[in-house]
């Protein structure tokens, strides 16, 4: 059964904007696409900083009470 | 052969080798070996004998004016095999990112690439009896992290060149390998663009010039820089220093307590110790250097200097008694602490230097000052490894850590060291920027060329001896080549 939320694209639609969002991700610089750098984390928001602990907001769900 | 200089010195009189090396450590005795193995003759000389002595050693004294530092008598070994006779083997390589331009950087990197320098990596294992590579992490099983990577590496036995070489040495007819034999000038033609020979001078005060078409400086970092600099009558600011680059750029492994931990996920942290290298993405969206964290739970605090015995017998008892006033009074740790080190890159900083003082020692060579300076970018690099190590233990749900409050501000005061000497004659295409050219030639001298780590343009995180021996073999590869 298909989600309510889902976008009513066609396949072909699909398809070419796969292909533009390939094209975006593809970095202009060949050399540098060259070197395998790796990912870079996205998630900062997710730590806190308290008195030099470096936790997980989660930790403060856990053990803040 | 072996010739104590102290008792022999007329050999020197009526020969010309085609190689001539000063410093019988592990670059002088690599580079030997490696020319006579091409059929070349070489003379080694080493201020030392075979065994360690206050009378040679003394002449390694100095003083510190930058960042503390401990005694540069302390650091290092002046007798036949060096440095190698009391060090720990650690060997591995330098990261690819070494190599690659960064934006913390003030002067250039490497005129080389990774490949150029490990061209005799497979030689240099046999020499420092390696196992067969790649360089492994000392786990089993992979780091589950996207930004880190295991620290790799392998350990030396440690080989110990002196007792590996000693007997290579004597019999190698085409090896004179003086001991007692201190270099104490570098003779040099008017125009300062070529050298003519190497004095040397015995214990009893007996001196004679040791002839060469070639000659190679493989002291040690500290050492190589002070030759050329004392070798001022020839020019005025030494020999090689015409852009003022001898002596520049002293680099070491920062060894900085970033904090503690505490373990979350036990069945991780029973496979051992870990040590984490930032990814290429990491350094390069920071711009930070590069360098590794270690963390190892329950370390057991180590001692070194003066009072090490005794600060160790007092930690015993007191760790276990007032483990707050046991950290005071030994200024170490206590076990169970679970502290966070780190060796951690510094930039090539021309602040950071060795330079000449008007004290002289025994052979009437003037002593040298160390002005060790860290840059900001340093600091950067130590607070930002931090934060990110303290972020992926707890991403990856293995240990939570606190940061130290001095790097969490970048206050920090004090920084250990690993006693890895680099830099002071770098490797750089432009001479403004170095003191020696791609084949470890110094600038405007056709004949004078440097082995070690003191050619390093950048020092990377890794333990130096391994890279600066296969460098070494590099170099005895092209002289073999020229004679």
């Amino acid at each position: 059964m298909p989600n309510d939320d889902s976008p009513s694209l066609s396949v072909d639609r699909r398809l070419a904007l796969a292909g533009a969002m390939l094209m975006v991700a593809l970095p202009l610089d060949r050399s540098a696409a060259a070197e395998p750098v790796g990912a870079l984390p996205q998630d900062d928001a997710e730590f806190v900083t308290i008195d030099g602990w470096v936790l997980r907001r989660d930790d403060l769900v856990r053990h803040g009470g | 052969m072996i010739i104590d200089f102290n008792s022999e010195t007329q050999r020197l009189d009526d020969r010309v080798y085609d190689v001539a090396i000063a410093g019988g450590g592990p670059a002088g005795i690599s580079i030997a070996l490696a020319l006579a193995a091409a059929g070349r003759s070489v003379a080694l000389i080493e201020g030392g004998g075979l065994d360690f002595s206050e009378a040679s050693q003394a002449s390694y004294r100095g003083s510190l004016s930058g960042a503390a530092y401990g005694p540069l008598d302390g650091t290092r070994l002046r007798y036949l095999g060096g440095t190698s006779n009391h060090w720990t083997g650690r060997c591995g390589a330098f990261d690819p990112i070494d190599f690659a331009p960064r934006r913390n950087r003030i002067l250039p990197g490497w005129p080389i690439g990774r490949d150029e320098v490990y061209r005799f990596a497979t030689q240099a294992r046999t020499i420092l009896d390696l196992p067969r590579p790649p360089f492994r992490a000392a786990r089993p099983t992979p780091l589950p992290s996207r930004y880190f990577r295991l620290t790799e590496f392998a350990m030396s036995p440690p080989t110990r060149f002196l007792g590996k070489y000693r007997e290579r040495l004597r019999a190698d007819r085409r090896i004179d390998c003086y001991i007692n034999a201190n270099l104490v000038r570098i003779g040099a033609n008017q125009s300062g663009g070529h050298v003519d020979g190497y004095d040397v001078r015995n214990y009893r005060g007996i001196r004679r010039r040791l002839r060469a078409r070639r000659y190679v400086l493989a002291l040690g970092a500290i050492e190589n820089a002070r030759m050329l600099l004392n070798a001022d009558d020839v020019m005025p600011t030494g020999l090689g220093n015409g852009s003022g680059m001898v002596g520049r750029c002293f680099m070491e492994h920062l060894d900085v307590n970033l904090g503690s931990f505490v373990t979350t996920d036990e069945r991780f942290w029973r496979a051992g110790p870990v040590g984490f290298n930032p990814s290429v993405a990491l350094m390069r969206q920071h711009g930070i250097s590069n360098g590794i964290v270690s963390l190892t739970p329950s370390i057991k605090p180590r001692y070194y200097g003066r009072a090490a015995f005794l600060r160790e017998w007092i930690s015993g008892p007191g760790c276990r008694i007032n483990p707050d006033w046991t950290r005071k009074i030994t200024g170490s740790y206590c076990p169970g602490d679970n502290i966070v080190t780190s060796m951690i890159e510094q930039i090539a900083n021309p602040e950071s230097r060795v330079r000449l003082t008007g004290e002289r020692d025994a052979f009437g060579l003037r002593r040298i000052d160390l002005h060790w300076s860290i840059h900001r970018n340093d600091i950067a690099t130590i607070e930002i490894l931090a934060r990110e190590v303290a972020k992926d233990l707890a991403r990856m749900d293995i240990a939570r850590m606190k940061i130290a409050p001095e790097v969490l501000g970048r206050r920090i005061s004090s920084f250990g060291v690993q006693s890895h000497h680099m830099g002071t004659t770098r490797m750089s295409a432009d001479p403004r920027f170095g003191v020696v050219d791609a084949r470890q030639k110094v600038h405007g001298i056709d004949n004078l060329y440097v082995a070690g780590s003191s050619v390093y343009p950048t020092g990377g995180a890794i333990n130096p001896t391994f890279t600066l021996v296969a460098m070494s073999l590099r170099l005895a590869d092209h002289l073999a080549a020229l004679s």
